[in-house]
């Protein structure tokens, strides 16, 4: 049997069944994980210590947990938690999806956070200097300046993550979520034949990811082209204090 | 016109400025100098509020600068700041760096703010920079470039710090001969520098510190011919001397 054979069977509809699930899953935890991301890193701005030690140890804590325990954890461990009609209405739903979901940009968010803070610490501390001289606030400094600086930096790392993730929602085949690998595994339990099935998820994340890649690239040569190193000359002298 | 009392500041332990009084009369050209770590730019940095103070008071234009006050972003909008690494903003082209200001905080349109950019531009010497990228200027244009940024909020006074200590020695003149013409149309301003044929020039005063405190305030004819302390003859000596 050829791929293509293969793929125009009813194996490819499975297959295309899967796809449109992990395309589903991705999307979504992209958008939450991002936006759990700028919240984290919003919050870590703040000149409250104790508040930025919390939520720094928060995010390292769900960075050096695996993927797949935070997956188990929300699909066992976290609706057992929740009050009974909230356990209900959860039910009623996709559950398996749903936890994944939160699992994932849970997950994600914590890192793209991180992605966000180095950003924004690459800013040098002049940009900041120079536009509170000019008379700006220190919300429209970090809208005006900072925060355009470092989202051009920022998104290369971004589309890292989008890789990442992408690759991720994988995982959510073990609370029994119908994605790309799953449909594959489901194929081979009938087939007994692992080749063409895994073979055929594995080209599609190698697609995406190389589509990927391509726009990080793009993004690259045309936002950040004019970007050079900051123009550092013999005369440099120590500034004085 | 500037009016600093017992200005005193550290940095941790470390007590940067000692009981500085200082009075900035308006047209003034004040060139602060003095050797590495005598507190010129963080004495520069308090008057606009880029640094905090311990104890004394700085009134600018009869106001008191408190960088915690809530008048503090009205009142930088007329102290004018030049920094030493320009500080140019690299995600603006040439035109919107200079108008984003008087835009943003002036409530100017864009084609009143631009019209007076380009004004300044002339100034500056670089109008076909216009709508150009920062970081493909020099040093001394990028400067330049940051003067007209300062000038764009018409502030009644400008402080330098140390303006051109970061750039190739071809590109200082063009620079100078900027803020050369300022002192001439009567701007207050306040300069750290060690450029002395500058500062004689140009200065009403010079303003000499060593170790946080004003050793001399005099003028620049009796700086140079007969400094009255031994640490600003040692200065002039080393700045001077080879």
């Amino acid at each position: 049997m050829t791929l293509i054979e293969f793929l125009s069977g009813r194996y490819g509809e499975l297959l295309l069944k899967g796809l449109i699930v992990t395309l589903q899953l991705s999307g979504v935890t992209l958008a939450a994980s991002f936006v759990i991301g700028v919240v984290l890193t919003l919050i870590r701005l703040s000149p409250l210590w104790i508040v930025q030690q919390a939520v720094g140890l928060l995010v390292d804590a769900i960075r050096s947990v695996p993927l797949l325990v935070h997956v188990i954890f929300w699909y066992f461990g976290a609706p057992e938690l929740l009050p009974d009609g909230l356990r209900m209405w959860l039910y009623a739903r996709d559950v398996n999806f749903i936890c994944a979901a939160v699992a994932i940009s849970i997950y994600a968010g914590a890192f793209i956070s991180e992605d966000l803070r180095s950003g924004l610490r690459s800013i040098p501390r002049g940009q900041s200097e120079a536009s509170l001289s000019l008379g700006f606030s220190g919300f429209e400094t970090f809208r005006y300046i900072i925060l355009p600086q470092a989202f051009r930096i920022t998104v290369p790392p971004l589309l890292g993550q989008a890789m990442t993730l992408t690759k991720n929602t994988s995982i959510a085949l073990m609370i029994g979520v119908p994605e790309l690998v799953y449909q594959a595994r489901r194929i081979q339990d009938i087939t007994y034949e692992p080749l063409m099935p895994y073979a055929s998820a594995t080209l599609v994340y190698v697609v995406i990811c190389a589509l990927l890649t391509l726009a990080s690239r793009a993004y690259s040569r045309t936002a950040l082209s004019h970007r050079t190193e900051p123009e550092r000359t013999p005369a440099t002298r120590e500034q004085s204090a | 016109m500037i009016t600093i009392t017992h200005l005193d500041k550290h940095f941790d332990r470390l007590h940067v400025l000692k009981d500085i009084s200082l009075n900035v009369k308006p047209g003034e050209v004040l060139v602060l100098c003095g050797p590495s770590g005598s507190g010129k730019t963080t004495l520069l940095r308090t008057i606009n509020g880029l640094e905090t103070i311990d104890s004394g008071t700085i009134t600018v234009d009869g106001e008191t600068v408190d960088p915690k006050s809530r008048e503090i972003r009205r009142q930088r909008q007329g102290i004018g700041f030049v920094f030493q690494q320009f500080n140019l903003f690299p995600h603006l082209s040439v035109i919107d760096n200079i108008t984003l200001a008087p835009r943003k905080l002036k409530g100017l349109t864009r084609d009143e703010a631009e019209a007076r950019a380009m004004q300044l531009l002339d100034r500056v010497g670089l109008r076909d920079k216009r709508d150009v990228h920062t970081d493909t200027l020099s040093g001394g244009q990028q400067q330049r470039i940051a003067i007209a940024r300062a000038l764009a909020m018409e502030p009644p006074v400008l402080l330098f710090d140390e303006p051109t200590s970061a750039l190739d020695p071809e590109m200082v003149g063009e620079v100078l001969s900027v803020i050369r013409e300022l002192a001439q149309d009567g701007m207050t301003m306040l300069c750290v520098t060690h450029e002395m044929g500058f500062a004689r020039d140009v200065a009403s005063r010079i303003i000499f510190m060593a170790d946080g405190r004003i050793v001399e305030d005099t003028s620049p004819g009796q700086f140079f011919s007969a400094p009255e302390s031994a640490r600003a003859r040692a200065f002039l000596q080393d700045i001077l001397g080879h």
